[in-house]
């Protein structure tokens, strides 16, 4: 039984929907830069991938208080923008249900209410905490899209979203459901900048994924959702692609970092691979993990070579262009992902000079347009270890 | 998998108490959960000393795994990743953001904690230590749903994905916590529970 | 130079979570990273912050961090060799 990706939505630092962000790619034009609407002491020092609107532009766009969290915001506008996809008539007579992820949740408001808290218990406005958890904007969404048949989040790091989109497949495999809006979202925070940077793998610099230089990951945020329906209720011809396998590991070696062999993504591949009866000649691109830190474009780059071998087919980084999004990033990696196999957008990596000695690697370094790729696999790691790789064929 | 999964065993931690398939195994300090933590760990006398450098949420975890998992060797092709780890969760890693927050709050900001700020960690630390590579999995969720979790692991099963899982709740928060895991498998033994959100909500409630 | 050395160990035992192990028994010369105290790539983060914390020192990736933090006399060493102004 198929399970199609009719729809999508997507918010990150290349654009508001998912035309803006590929019109960003083929200009060549990333989205990582200074911040203009967080504010940190760090500021000056280090690039992201910011979504490029403040809050309140946000909410106005969809008649929303200013007052929500980010991660609500920018969760709300992707969504959106694959509920709109879906026929009303079948809306009303189908089991829809709605899984998000994310790893932040509502940060951006709680750590500014904690700053005036802290010196004084009795300062700082509660209303600025009562979205912190990571349901609260699941609950959000589904409740303004009027989603009840099922609502869910996911919260496994990096790979979050992935997990979304696997979790959508098999309940409508299993029947329990007709349409499902999965995705994820995250929004910066100093938190979260804080954090990854004490562990040092931020670069000041614009990321290099793949290349022997690269110094670590610049921080995004965005959100992204897929529309996923059986064949037989779809319309095929609109559709964008098949979710044709996926696969879930664990690396089972360090909190955060990969293991030297890659046996996590490794297995996440293979497992992809053969869920979907492909092979790995079948594959035409592959979205890469990529962050651009030491550990995992070797530990990824190896998990290549052990499955692929010599011959690999086209692969990037979009994280390149749209910075590490965590929870995001497997689901608008697999929107780029069903961009590539409905239109044949090869998405490149934004700069490459010098590939890794251990693996060689040589990623896409422009955008073009490429018909013959079929199949399109999607890798996501997360801390914890954490693997997915998602795989989408053609209709 | 030929016949339905079964309810192999459960492990409850709760208020200073460790519990096996419902019989008391361990008693700690019940007023303060990092005094319980090192006590329980103790009375496991494993060499691991990574314990100490977890945040009390994993501590759990790893706890729970540690008397569930006891005499069960995961780590060889064919076992290690046909194992599953499927877990449910209200707080996430609220304890720990908390923590980290103040520290930062101080200019402060330790690595080693911020590592443990998702809640998934939890999960990561159970598999490092038992060598378990399958499928994992966290749901975040204000009260524990047993159908749905059930539903999940079941179509795990069902389609040939796993042979065992570890499922269950995990949730800590301040002094408050409570560890629910159980096993689910193959079974030959006929009194064991079949796996069924009545026989899960039933240990849950127990 | 002794008391410093046995500051670092203690701060290493407070920091990284130790909790098995005496400062006094920590040698003066033992790699702590890999088989030696079993510290792995986040606690040489973690001793990186400690070092800047205690001691005002900024490891950065230029300082060659992994040689610097390999056991306490390279520690100590390098803190000798690098006096920050007191605050």
């Amino acid at each position: 039984m198929a399970v199609l990706v009719t729809g999508a939505g997507i918010i990150c630092a290349l654009g508001t929907n998912q035309d803006e962000v590929v019109a960003s790619f083929r200009a060549h034009a990333s989205g990582i830069g200074p911040l203009q609407h967080l504010s940190t002491r760090h500021q000056a020092d280090y690039l992201f991938g910011e979504v490029p609107l403040g809050n309140k532009e946000l909410a106005a766009r969809h008649g929303l208080p200013s007052h929500l969290s980010r991660t609500m915001l920018l969760s709300y506008h992707a969504a959106r923008e694959a509920y709109d996809s879906i026929p009303v008539e079948l809306l009303q007579k189908s089991r829809v249900g709605f899984i998000s992820a994310t790893s932040v949740g509502g940060m951006d408001k709680t750590e500014a209410f904690f700053l005036d808290y802290v010196p004084d218990a009795t300062a700082g406005k509660l209303i600025k905490v009562i979205h912190h958890d990571c349901g609260k904007h699941t609950d959000f969404v589904a409740a303004q899209l009027g989603i009840r048949d099922f609502v869910s989040t996911i919260s496994t790091a990096c790979s979050s979203s992935a997990n979304s989109i696997m979790l959508g497949a098999r309940m409508l495999k299993a029947g329990l459901l007709d349409i499902v809006i999965a995705g994820g979202v995250d929004s910066l925070s100093r938190f979260t900048f804080n954090g990854f940077n004490t562990l040092m793998i931020v670069d000041k610099a614009q990321s290099r994924p793949l290349d022997a230089s690269r110094e670590g990951l610049n921080l995004g945020e965005g959100a992204a959702y897929v529309v996923l329906m059986r064949e037989e209720t779809a319309d095929t011809s609109t559709a964008l692609c098949r979710l044709s396998g996926y696969a879930n590991t664990n690396d089972a070696f360090h909190q955060t970092a990969l293991s030297d062999q890659g046996e996590g993504p490794y297995l996440a591949m293979s497992q992809a691979l053969a869920a979907s009866g492909l092979m790995t000649s079948d594959i035409g691109y592959i979205n890469l993990h990529g962050t651009g830190t030491q550990n995992n474009d070797a530990a990824e780059g190896t998990a290549l070579r052990r499955l692929f071998g010599e011959v690999l087919p086209k692969l990037s980084s979009t994280k390149s262009f749209t910075g590490h999004t965590l929870a995001a990033s497997g689901a608008i990696e697999a929107v780029l992902a069903a961009q590539t196999v409905k239109h044949g957008f090869i998405f490149p990596n934004y700069s490459f000079t010098t590939p890794m000695p251990e693996t060689g690697l040589h990623p896409v370094q422009e955008f073009h347009l490429d018909s013959s790729v079929r199949h399109v696999l999607s890798n996501s790691f997360g801390f914890g270890g954490n693997c997915s790789a998602l795989l989408f064929s053609r209709t | 998998m030929n016949s339905p999964p079964k309810l192999l065993r459960s492990c409850s931690i709760q208020n200073g108490t460790i519990w096996i398939d419902g019989a008391e195994v361990f008693t700690g300090p019940t007023n303060d959960f990092a005094a319980f933590a090192t006590s329980a760990f103790r009375a496991l006398t494993i060499d691991y000393p990574k314990f100490y450098k977890m945040d009390n949420l994993a501590k759990l975890g790893f706890l729970a795994a540690e008397h569930l998992l006891a005499g069960l060797n995961f780590r060889t092709p064919g076992v290690a990743d046909r194992t599953g780890i499927v877990l449910a969760n209200a707080n996430s890693s609220l304890d720990t953001d908390l923590r980290y927050a103040a520290q930062v709050q101080q200019g402060l900001a330790s690595p080693a904690l911020f590592v443990y700020t998702l809640p998934n960690i939890v999960v990561g630390e159970v598999c490092i230590r038992h060598g378990i590579t399958g499928e994992n999995m966290l749901f975040e969720a204000e009260h524990y749903d047993a159908a749905a979790q059930v539903a999940y692991v079941a179509n795990l099963f069902a389609h040939n994905t796993i042979d065992q899982c570890l499922s269950g709740w995990i949730d800590l928060l301040g002094q408050e916590y409570r560890a629910f895991f159980y096993l689910v498998g193959a079974g030959s033994q006929p009194t064991l529970p079949d796996y069924t959100a009545a026989s899960v909500e039933t240990l849950f409630t127990t | 130079m002794q008391d410093l050395k046995l500051k670092l160990k203690e701060l290493l035992v407070e920091h990284l979570n130790l909790q098995d192990i005496k400062p006094e028994d920590i040698g003066d010369d033992q790699p702590i990273f890999g088989e030696g105290l079993g510290l792995d790539s986040i606690d040489a983060l973690e001793i990186i912050v400690m070092l800047q914390q205690h001691f005002g020192i900024r490891l950065t990736k230029a300082d060659n961090g992994p040689q610097v933090l390999a056991s306490v006399n390279s520690m100590a060493d390098y803190i000798m060799a690098h006096p920050q102004p007191q605050k």
